[in-house]
């Protein structure tokens, strides 16, 4: 428990000890996460892929267009038909060049290809999870909140008919119809990763607003948007932050999964582009250092996801 | 006398009636089904007058919380009104609502669900204020919000301001709930079950406290429990509600020590004695409280009341006919059927009528029959049928074993009938309280069983 400090009246004590419990609240919150090693290895990964979108430079022995034998651009002599012959290379350290994850049939350097991808994966899990979550979060809240009503009636049939798009072909026309761009997959991912959140939300908010601390504030006279935003919304964060964890681990495997199919931006660097030029280029069963670490970035990534969600969950939802 | 007469009411409610679930689904629509709205609260008419203690008793699913909502306006009557100071608060504008929610507040049973477990003590009792816009800034806020935690117990204040629900016990959580109710200085209280969900050791504290601030803030309770010791306790009067109807009301000793309605008898019966020694009574009682979707005709108490009264030219006892008439029930229920009485081992109609006259009833009410075959057979001969009467049961008994059981309805619903069944009471003057019961409808009642004739019948004003 806070204790008192500072003088009252003056606007810097009132300010500190109106947020003092609220930053307590927070490193209890820390103790709990921490509790479950689990989630400390889901945050350590993933703070691990943040580092590697924002400073791919630092991390990576290369930049994207380096190719074995010749170096970094500006390129100006070609390979001989010996080296040709020698790629995709496995891990090399320093002879005949470095590349600790051996290179790609065109002689880039699998380690920088794949820290450079992690950019992309961040931010299409990112924007994948926080789209559906702003989707599904408010129309879930507003769904549940005025259940049983036309409104709530409304939104779950539009849910159901959208539970009826099969994921995989929706995405298809949907990239037929508006190009290949990683912009386009964001949308298609989130436009049906929405509807779990937003289903979620509404039950959790059904119940919530029924528990008397809601009908209290009724009785003192709240407004319905105090209610939701003061009441309800904080109780259900939590399980949408599950929801926003899952949603990304699953976005970046949708894009993992269409770029294999070759519905993906291939000016990008990506994971799933990697795994799919591993597959066109015939190399599958040859090239075990340029097959494995996309596909492991890939597992990684959605584990610590699902990792941090896991942890989460006992964060917000403490039992005794 | 009674001294609320000569004080101006604070809430008036008038034959206020609230219905549940009266929409349909589109398929009960399309196959032209009635909705059955479940009555949690049909036609309760109740006076609070200024600075009382009114409890309302019942058992649970009666509509007693239904109607304590009604009052705070978390649920919409579905007809009737309710006045508050002289207002209909079921016709107010937004700026009357506002001060309405100022005066009103409501205390909730369960202390670890009306508490939000993501606000800490002070965000939880300054809500109401910030929410009114009662207490300028932050600091004036903070030390109204002290003053309160300190009325109601808790102090220091410091210790608990900062502090989440889920550090604090279920004592200290229910007075933050008070502390929260009081914190706009209100007129009216609706408490319901207040101290339920309590430790029995910390009860009396809570109480005590609710007692002292009534003064202090010059309040007026409606307190709702299913705890008559309770309602004994802190009320001045008390309504007891049965099936969304309240059968009877008036000042709390009177109604205590001499229970008018068969309900309100049974219900104190029902009450565990400490006293030592003493041989308990038990509810003098039959069956179960039905659906509240539908519920009984005329008198919703009358399927289980030990005072049924016969139809007019019934010439056995009072007790012949409520066995008569449970055996009425008991056939339409379906308790009574051709498959029963194989189980039984009942094969003639005789057997039959013997079984079925049997009363689901606390031992010392059987009869010496009824305890020596364990409640599964009644001797007829000693009941006082009329002879027309016995022949109709043996009829009915006899179309029941040959599978007949509409047969057996018509054939009973033609000989067995009640007032009771016809006619729904409405709620009379007796003496101290009004009671809705057809006991007190008109004078002439004294031929009843020997339990009954002592209560003096009203004067009749039907």
């Amino acid at each position: 428990m806070a204790t008192q400090q500072g003088d009252s009246g003056t606007d810097g004590g009132s300010v500190r000890r109106r947020w003092e419990p609220r930053i307590e609240r927070l490193k209890r919150g820390w103790d709990r996460y921490t509790e479950h090693r689990i989630g400390v290895v889901g945050l350590v990964i993933l703070v691990v892929f943040t580092l590697w979108s924002i400073i791919p430079g630092v991390f990576a022995p290369h930049s994207t267009e380096w190719i074995a034998y010749i170096g970094e651009p500006p390129i100006e002599s070609r390979l001989t038909a010996e080296q040709v012959r020698s790629l995709p290379h496995p891990p090399a350290f320093g002879d005949p060049f470095f590349a600790p994850l051996g290179t790609n049939a065109n002689g880039n350097g699998i380690l920088s290809l794949l820290i450079y991808s992690a950019k992309n994966a961040m931010y299409i899990g990112l924007a994948a999870g926080l789209l559906s979550s702003l989707v599904g979060v408010p129309l879930g809240l507003i769904s549940g909140f005025y259940g049983d009503t036309w409104i709530d009636e409304a939104i779950q049939r539009f849910v159901d008919i959208m539970y009826g798009l099969p994921f995989l072909p929706f995405l298809i026309v949907l990239v037929a119809i508006r190009g290949i761009t990683t912009t386009n997959i964001i949308i298609g991912i989130a436009v049906t990763s929405w509807l779990n959140n937003c289903i979620t939300v509404r039950g959790e908010t059904l119940s919530l607003k029924e528990r008397s601390y809601v009908e209290s504030a009724k009785v003192a006279g709240a407004s319905d948007t105090r209610i939701i935003f003061r009441h309800i919304m904080p109780n259900v964060l939590p399980i949408s932050f599950v929801f926003l964890a899952q949603d990304a681990a699953g976005a970046v495997i949708a894009q993992a999964s269409l770029a294999y199919l070759g519905l993906a931006d291939f000016t990008a660097n990506s994971w799933g582009i990697m795994l799919e030029n591993i597959k066109s280029q015939g190399y599958i069963f040859d090239a075990w250092w340029w097959l494995l670490p996309p596909g492991l970035a890939l597992m990684l990534m959605a584990a610590s996801f699902y990792f941090i969600g896991f942890s989460m969950e006992d964060v917000t939802n403490p039992q005794r | 006398m009674d001294r609320a007469e000569d004080r101006e009411p604070l809430v008036e409610i008038d034959g206020l009636r609230k219905l549940f679930d009266q929409s349909q689904g589109i398929i009960d629509t399309v196959l032209g089904r009635e909705p059955q709205p479940v009555r949690a609260v049909d036609g309760v008419s109740l006076d609070i007058h200024k600075g009382d203690i009114v409890g309302i008793a019942g058992e649970s699913g009666c509509g007693k919380t239904t109607l304590g909502k009604m009052l705070v306006k978390l649920h919409e009557p579905t007809e009737g009104a309710i006045r508050f100071d002289g207002n209909d608060i079921t016709e107010m504008t937004r700026e009357e609502e506002r001060e309405f929610r100022k005066r009103v507040q409501m205390i909730f049973q369960d202390p670890f669900e009306s508490l939000n477990p993501r606000m800490t003590v002070y965000d939880t009792i300054a809500e109401p204020l910030k929410i009114n816009d009662m207490v300028g800034d932050y600091d004036a806020r903070r030390d109204r919000v002290k003053q309160v935690l300190e009325d109601v117990g808790l102090g220091p204040a410091e210790v608990y301001l900062d502090a989440f629900p889920d550090e604090l016990s279920g004592g200290e959580r229910q007075r933050i709930a008070i502390a929260r109710a009081l914190v706009v200085d209100p007129d009216f209280i609706v408490c319901d079950e207040p101290v339920s969900m309590l430790d029995v050791s910390i009860r009396a504290g809570v109480l005590n406290l609710m007692k002292e601030l009534q003064d202090e803030y010059d309040l007026t309770y409606l307190f709702i429990s299913h705890d008559l010791s309770l309602i004994r306790y802190m009320c001045d009067r008390a309504g007891i509600m049965y099936l969304g109807n309240m059968v009877e009301q008036g000042p709390t000793d009177d109604i205590i020590d001499d229970p008018k309605h068969p309900y309100t008898e049974a219900l104190f019966d029902a009450v565990p004695d400490v006293e030592l020694g003493e041989e308990r009574r038990r509810a003098n009682a039959t069956g179960e409280v039905p659906s509240p979707r539908n519920p009984p005709s005329g008198c919703r108490y009358h399927p289980r009341c030990a005072h049924i009264i016969p139809p007019d030219g019934w010439d056995g006892t009072q007790e012949a006919f409520r066995r008569a008439y449970q055996f009425k029930l008991k056939v339409r229920r379906g308790d009574l059927s051709a498959e029963s009485a194989e189980s039984a081992d009942i094969a003639d109609a005789e057997a039959l009528v013997e079984h079925g006259l049997t009363l689901d009833i606390p031992e010392e009410y059987r009869s010496e029959t009824e305890i020596e075959s364990g409640g599964s057979k009644v001797d007829i001969a000693r009941i006082d049928l009329p002879p027309a009467a016995r022949e109709t049961l043996v009829d009915a008994a006899g179309a029941v074993l040959d599978g007949d059981t509409e047969g057996a309805l018509a054939t009973l619903d033609e000989a067995i009938t009640t007032p009771c069944e016809s006619r729904r009471p409405e709620p009379q003057p007796a003496g101290t309280r009004e009671v809705a019961c057809h006991l007190y409808d008109e004078p002439g009642f004294e031929e009843l069983d020997s339990s009954t004739a002592g209560i003096a019948p009203a004067a009749a004003e039907d």
